[in-house]
């Protein structure tokens, strides 16, 4: 009995409030709830005018009946709200069952509106004001959920304005005060800011591996000319991403791969365009493509054993040939901004991959393609195996050609040697032939690189001995002029005028390390990006784009090498610097903010300056079109007449006005110099 | 804020009930920073730590409110009566709940755009206030958490609460009748006698004698003015007033006992009054005997406002001219 008395006490109506402020800012916060999931997309356009208007409605309806609750509402609300629950789990139970568990943010925002709305319609008191209130904190949390940029924040400064307002209207409405004290909680929200800082600053970042769906969604739907190839090998004119040129940017940003070879003989300026952002647990080389077969300018990867999967999400990917496997598993997800290649990214070696589509490509060496180009707006979660060994484990590797058989650590039994070019040899059925693959016999590179790791004991060290050389008589620049067709770029890098970009930096390790009988090949991607710390993901930019190596050692796989990071800056041209950053300046500069303020501004300089010159007094103004009359007729004002004289002047050559322009002119002196003002200057005016 | 007025400031500021508000806190924000930090979704995490940071400030920001605020007591009336309601105004720095505790009295809001803001008292005893004990409390900014402290706020001066009247058949064996006693003054230094001296014409006509300043001019006796060529007044013979009724309020320590008694003291002394008689009035303030006249009901409210139980007095000690022991007044009978 005591529990349904404190139960029926607890429903009982509140007294009703009459704050309008209070009511206002909730149904303002509310409708920033509601924008925020229609800008997220998780609201339909119709449902989000339709709910905007519903609620506006409402909270008027609520506000006018305060006093006296209409008895017939609350039953139709229960009915509305019973309805929208039916409609939620049916939408949920559909989802389940067709393998989109995934999408349930989109339901969830519609029924938090719809529960918002039909709520709207019964709010007399205070506490049901503060229920909507804490509702658009619950809409707001869902449109989070799915916003990826900085954005967001426009909804998040709006509703926090509106809410504290709320709350601190609803304290002035609790405390008799006719209106909130507005400098008390502009302290409060200072206050509630500093703690917000404090709290994003040590909270740690979220960590997306524990979630029970992954998401993934495609948009766009591009077609693919050769479904297992690379978008960018056809010529279909609405690829996602298509091979650069050496004068243009592709769709991805520029660089010279991802949609086709991997063309070194120069690099395109990319830009800071913005190409995808990743949520992952830990920032890595972003993996888009690797290229095994060098020509001497570019890289390919004619992917002969490419196979077909065709499980569907989440797809798992097979081990690629000659890795090991193992290592610490990462989670990735990807959240493209613009269209890109036909290329999964992931973290080291793929495990398994949540893709809206029901086939993709594995090539050999590990690349995942789509057999549908990827649009804008396109997002994919991969399960990465990041198998970095420690620098103590890989030099356990010996030097030289030598391989072993890719077996558990303790177990390794050394494959026969093969000295001679080119090497060749199998492990447990792999085939190194394309790994260690030259266009032709680099022998002034081959014996830099022996030269340079002579005395090396181990691969870890012929391999750092290399990075270290490069690193001490290279430099790198982007600008530099483009190799001439056939001209091979390491050597040209190696023994010209030794300054590069990563492409050519990664490509001359690399075939120094093929020279020497070390597997190695060329990898392309992105580098990690900037870190946001409000959306928690790695914005990737064009310029982002990178080359690097990935080297085989035996018993731990492919291990990937940056001997970019070792090269110094070219010295540059103090004039080129200059005008590369003044360009790189002005592209930074955001076109409609700046060119708002500058319209803005020179709006308010007109202004200005025709107040300025605009006659103050009746008497100025009537002198200027007296002496524009002047000017029209060739006889202009001298400085030392007075406006007397002149007007007698002009009468004398504009005969037909002479009384009009003595009588103005003796009426405007009049106003400017006697002390009574002239009666009739509207008139004469 | 005017400095002349005597401010005070919350001490010992606790929360009110605020075990269910922070559980419910704690849980919503460990429910939402779970879901969050394991969603991997980084605004929604920014908004939690909004959350959080508005939901600590609405909670803590009540004790910031009363650390920071002021109270003074701007007037006050110096009398009252228990059971009807008073008035003083309260003026405040912030805007704070203000529920007067002794005497007690409804809640208001004081402070903010009110200045100064009015709060009602309502006592049920009689007694003599310096101070009001009250609650303030506040929920600023938000109205999230209530927190209170207790402040005794000194008023600008004593009020004094005269008891109900009571019923007169009520009065017992303290009050004392002493028939032909003659004119009784205050035995005490502490005593606050407010009778006045005035002149009083009354009695037979005796005469005539010279005008005096002061003298009312109906009195002028017009047929000697003549007579003598000065003004001349007439004279009365002024009786010998009427002895003086000694009441002793000798009030047990049970405080409803108490009451109920001064409140019959109260009764009797406004009936005699009214009838003409004059009362001596003898109570016992901080435990001593104060003994006057009081010339009305008012007068005698206030003395029976300050009126306590008898303290460790011996009558024999403070025996004297016109000293009334309240032994003598209990054998004595009740006056009628």
């Amino acid at each position: 009995m005591r529990l349904f008395d404190a139960v029926r006490r607890a429903n009982q109506p509140g007294p009703p409030e009459g704050s309008a402020a209070l009511r206002l800012a909730a149904t303002g916060a509310v409708l920033v709830g509601i924008g925020a999931c229609l800008a997220e997309g998780e609201l339909s356009t119709i449902d989000a005018l339709a709910s905007g208007v519903l609620l506006c409605t409402g909270m008027l309806f609520s506000h006018l009946t305060r006093e006296r609750p209409v008895r017939w509402v609350k039953p139709v609300l229960a009915a509305v709200m019973i309805a929208a629950f039916v409609w939620f789990f049916h939408a949920v139970s559909s989802a389940t069952t067709t393998g989109q568990a995934g999408a349930l943010e989109a339901p969830l925002a519609v029924l938090f509106v719809w529960i918002q709305v039909a709520h709207s319609f019964d709010v007399p008191a205070r506490r049901d004001i503060a229920f909507s209130l804490a509702g658009s904190a619950a809409l707001m949390a869902v449109a989070a959920s799915e916003a990826l940029t900085l954005r967001f924040g426009l909804f998040v400064v709006a509703w926090a304005l509106l809410a504290l307002t709320g709350l601190g209207a609803s304290w002035a409405s609790m405390s008799h005060a006719r209106r909130p004290a507005m400098r008390q909680v502009a302290l409060a929200g200072a206050g509630a800011l500093s703690i917000t800082a404090l709290a994003v600053l040590v909270l740690p970042a979220p960590k997306p591996s524990s979630r029970l769906v992954f998401p993934s969604s495609l948009a766009g739907d591009l077609p693919v000319s050769d479904p297992g190839g690379l978008a960018g090998n056809g010529t279909h004119a609405t690829e996602p991403a298509r091979a650069a040129t050496p004068s243009g940017a592709t769709r991805v940003g520029g660089f010279l791969g991802l949609a086709g070879p991997l063309d070194t003989a120069l690099r395109p300026s990319l830009g800071n365009e913005v190409v995808m952002r990743v949520r992952a647990q830990r920032p890595t080389y972003w993996i888009g493509e690797v290229y095994d077969h060098w020509n001497g300018q570019s890289w390919s990867d004619p992917h002969p054993g490419t196979r077909e999967l065709t499980s569907g999400s989440p797809f798992q990917i097979p081990l690629p040939t000659g890795d090991t496997g193992g290592g610490s598993s990462d989670l990735q997800t990807f959240y493209l901004t613009v269209n890109g290649p036909n290329l999964v990214f992931h973290a080291s070696d793929a495990l398994e991959v949540w893709f809206p589509e029901r086939d993709l490509y594995v090539t050999s060496n590990g690349s995942i393609r789509t057999g549908v180009g990827m649009g804008a707006g396109t997002v994919y979660t991969v399960l990465s195996s990041v198998n970095q060994a420690t620098p103590a484990e890989l030099e356990t590797v010996p030097a030289g050609p030598s391989a072993y058989y890719a077996s558990p650590p303790g177990q390794r039994k050394a494959l026969p040697e093969s000295t001679k070019h080119p090497f060749t040899f199998t492990v447990e059925g792999f085939a190194f032939s394309q790994d260690l693959q030259l266009p032709r016999a680099y022998h002034r590179a081959s014996a830099l690189a022996r030269r340079v790791t002579h005395g090396a004991t181990s691969r870890y060290a012929e391999v750092e001995d290399l990075i270290g050389w490069i690193g001490a008589h290279t430099h790198y620049s982007l600008d530099i002029p483009p190799l001439k067709p056939g001209q091979d770029s390491v050597n040209e890098f190696l023994f010209g005028n030794r300054t590069g970009f990563c492409e050519q930096i990664a490509t001359s390790l690399a075939v120094m390390l093929r020279s020497l009988g070390i597997p190695a090949r060329v990898a392309a991607g992105y580098v990690p990006g900037s870190y946001d710390p409000i959306t928690d993901l790695w914005q990737v930019e064009a310029k982002d784009a990178h080359a690097w190596v990935q080297v085989w050692f035996p018993g731990f796989g492919w291990q990937s090498f940056d001997p970019t990071a070792v090269v110094p800056l070219a010295n540059p041209s103090p004039g080129s610097v200059l005008l590369h950053q003044a360009i790189d300046g002005l592209k930074r500069i955001p076109p409609v903010p700046t060119g708002s303020v500058l319209g803005v501004l020179g709006v308010a300089a007109l202004l200005y300056e025709w107040r300025r010159r605009r006659p103050r007094t009746w008497a100025e103004r009537v002198a200027r079109d007296i002496e524009r009359l002047g000017r029209r007729s060739g006889r202009p004002r001298r400085p030392a007449e007075t406006l007397s004289e002149y007007a007698t002047e002009l009468s004398a050559i504009l005969p037909e006005e002479r009384d009009s322009l003595l009588e103005r002119a003796r009426r405007a002196e009049q106003s400017a110099y006697s002390p009574v003002k002239s009666p009739s200057r509207s008139t004469t005016t | 804020m005017s400095e002349t007025l005597d401010w005070v400031r919350c001490r010992r500021i606790r929360p009110v009930r605020p075990g269910g508000t922070l559980v419910t806190t704690v849980a919503v924000l460990l429910g939402w920073e779970a879901v969050a930090h394991n969603s991997g979704s980084g605004w929604v995490q920014a908004l939690g730590a909004g959350l959080a940071g508005v939901l600590l400030v609405g909670l803590g920001g009540g004790w910031f409110a009363l650390r920071g605020a002021r109270l003074a007591c701007s007037s006050s009336p110096a009398d009252g009566v228990a059971g009807l309601e008073l008035r003083i105004e309260v003026a405040a720095s912030t805007r704070v709940r203000v529920r007067p505790l002794e005497p007690p009295g409804p809640e208001a809001f004081a402070g903010g755009e009110d200045h100064p803001s009015t709060l009602v008292l309502l006592p049920t005893h009689r007694g003599a206030y310096g101070s009001i004990a009250l609650e303030i409390g506040s929920a600023a900014p938000f109205g999230l958490m209530w927190w209170s402290a207790r402040v005794d706020l000194p008023l600008g001066a004593e009020l004094l609460v005269s008891p109900r009247t009571g019923r007169e058949a009520a009065w017992p064996t303290h009050l004392a009748y002493t028939g032909e006693q003659p004119e009784v003054r205050a035995i005490t230094d502490i005593t606050e006698s407010r009778v006045g001296y005035h002149r009083h014409i009354g009695g037979d006509p005796a005469g005539a004698r010279s005008y005096e300043h002061g003298d009312e001019r109906r009195h002028v006796h017009w047929p000697a003015t003549a007579h003598v060529g000065d003004l001349m007044v007439r004279h009365h013979e002024i009786s010998v007033p009427s002895p003086p009724v000694t009441l002793w309020a000798d009030l047990p320590e049970d405080g409803e006992e108490s009451e109920r008694m001064a409140e019959g003291v109260l009764a009797t002394v406004s009936s005699l009054v009214s009838r003409g008689r004059r009362v001596m009035l003898g109570t016992f303030e901080n435990g001593a005997p104060v003994l006057a006249m009081v010339a009305d009901r008012r007068q005698a409210g206030r003395r029976l406002a300050r009126a306590g139980p008898k303290g460790p007095w011996h009558p024999h000690e403070h025996t004297g001219p016109g000293i009334v022991p309240p032994s003598d007044a209990d054998q004595a009978g009740p006056a009628r």
